[in-house]
């Protein structure tokens, strides 16, 4: 194969490409930022809420981290607005179905790292006469957090990748850019591999930010 | 109201209801005095040191520091103890397992308490702070993490972190059962220190040696009671209760193979 055509035949799609990815980054860091807040909130709930909200919580991450991300997809773009009889919008099917996953899966990290800090830290805050409004703030919200970051970080490229799903409901991302062009010219081998290594630098460099991080930061402090 | 410097009276702890692990636990001491409390494990040594510090709830009895009533139970009801806090914030505690903040530095560590929760000011509470670090040897590590420490400089942190707050009362809670025997000797030795500045201490070991070197007092406890209460040179050559003598015949004859 002649990988200057190749490379030149790629830079007349750079466009289509771009919007792809311009819509799989914006779909993936809406998804991220409702995600983590709703990870964060049912991480609370699930540790320290009514037993009533726990089990409504804990049914909800169950079922998202026990289906497919797919079916979740059709589920709100089909199944939802014909029970509600309205309709969503595909925009906001999209997010809410990413933001709905990313929370499950979040929500276990915050709660793991939540459960991490020992009932010995607590102790040493009530032993050195620290009220909830020190020690929640500055012992342990800090140590969540930080031992929180390395799973979020792999939870937001796993949301990255997994956002390639929303091509089969047509939105126009990345993959489904890809796709399209690859049937339109009947060129697939140059399109799709262009498109996994876009998918494949951006993944793999938010991987090694978390290595460095966890080598780092993480180890100097033995969290 | 009894005038002793720290008054426990009619303690009981319980888990769950019905595993008592203290029972009428009555026990005084005076300012000064350094009370090493010995048993076997299970015996409830730790928990009274728990109790006095006010991290468990106590199921009946009273507390009192200086006269001052600051932990009692409501026998009539189950909800939370009564607590004074600006009085049980006199007491100050150092655990096994150092519990120092990891994300923090030594220094941070020291300063957050009297910043955060007393109002001091950050440049008072770091030449406190600092004047404390050098005096333990430690003031090259104050922008140390603790995870870059050895375990003894972590307890002599712990142990400093506890006395920047001025306690009245100072609870050791095994502190040197998690070191490796070479790092013993520094942490012991700055207790010794402390012992000589006259600091009320109560403290639960394992290692009988030290105990006979810090201790006025010892007391032997076993199934969540105070079996006997003696000062160190009676207790270790002469008790007088056949299960203090029996307890200590096993420990002292593991430790000489030891």
């Amino acid at each position: 194969m002649d990988i200057t055509a190749a490379l030149g035949f790629l830079w007349d799609y750079r466009l289509a490409l771009s919007v792809g990815l311009g819509n799989t980054l914006h779909f993936t860091a809406l998804g991220l930022v409702f995600g983590l807040t709703i990870g964060f909130v049912v991480s609370v709930v699930r540790q320290a809420g009514h037993p009533v909200l726990k089990v409504i919580v804990t049914t909800y991450v169950e079922i998202f981290r026990g289906t497919p991300v797919l079916i979740q997809l059709f589920w709100f773009f089909f199944c939802l607005p014909a029970i509600l009889g309205v309709e969503l919008g595909n925009v906001f099917s999209t997010v809410l179905t990413l933001s709905l996953y990313m929370g499950a899966i979040s929500s276990e990290s915050f709660r793991a790292a939540l459960k991490a800090i020992g009932a010995e830290q607590r102790d040493a805050c009530v032993a050195l006469g620290l009220p909830a409004r020190v020690s929640v703030p500055y012992v342990i919200l800090p140590q969540t957090v930080l031992r929180a970051v390395p799973t979020l970080l792999s939870n937001c490229v796993t949301l990255f990748k997994e956002s390639a799903l929303v091509s089969a409901v047509g939105m126009a991302d990345l993959m489904y850019q890809g796709q399209m062009i690859a049937d339109a010219t009947a060129r697939p081998i140059e399109i799709l591999t262009a498109t996994a290594l876009i998918y494949f630098v951006i993944a793999f460099s938010v991987t090694r930010i978390v290595s460095f991080y966890e080598r780092g930061y993480l180890a100097r402090m033995r969290l | 109201m009894s005038s002793s410097f720290l008054n426990v009276q009619g303690l009981r702890k319980s888990f769950g209801g019905h595993l008592v692990v203290l029972d009428d636990i009555n026990f005084q001491m005076e300012a000064g005095e350094r009370v090493v409390v010995i048993g076997p494990s299970g015996s409830g040594k730790s928990t009274l040191l728990r109790c006095v510090m006010g991290l468990e709830k106590i199921d009946h009895g009273r507390i009192e520091l200086e006269g001052v009533r600051y932990i009692e139970a409501d026998p009539k009801s189950t909800k939370d103890n009564f607590v004074n806090i600006p009085v049980r914030n006199k007491v100050g505690m150092v655990f096994q397992h150092y519990t120092l903040f990891p994300h923090l530095t030594v220094l941070g560590n020291l300063i957050l308490a009297p910043m955060r929760a007393r109002g001091e000011s950050r440049s008072s509470s770091t030449e406190r702070a600092m004047q404390l670090l050098t005096r333990l040897g430690l003031e090259s590590k104050a922008g140390a993490f603790p995870g870059m420490l050895s375990g003894g400089q972590k307890q002599r942190v712990a142990i400093a972190r506890a006395l920047l707050l001025d306690p009245k009362i100072m609870l050791f809670d095994e502190v040197t059962s998690a070191l490796d025997p070479e790092l013993v000797t520094e942490v012991e030795g700055l207790m010794l220190e402390l012992a000589e500045q006259k600091m009320s201490m109560m403290i639960v070991t394992h290692d009988m040696w030290f105990a006979k070197r810090i201790a006025t007092r010892v007391i032997f406890s076993a199934d969540g009671r105070i079996i006997e209460d003696a000062p160190p040179s009676k207790m270790f050559t002469n008790p007088a209760e056949p299960r203090t003598a029996d307890f200590l015949k096993k420990v002292l004859h593991v430790e000489t193979i030891s």
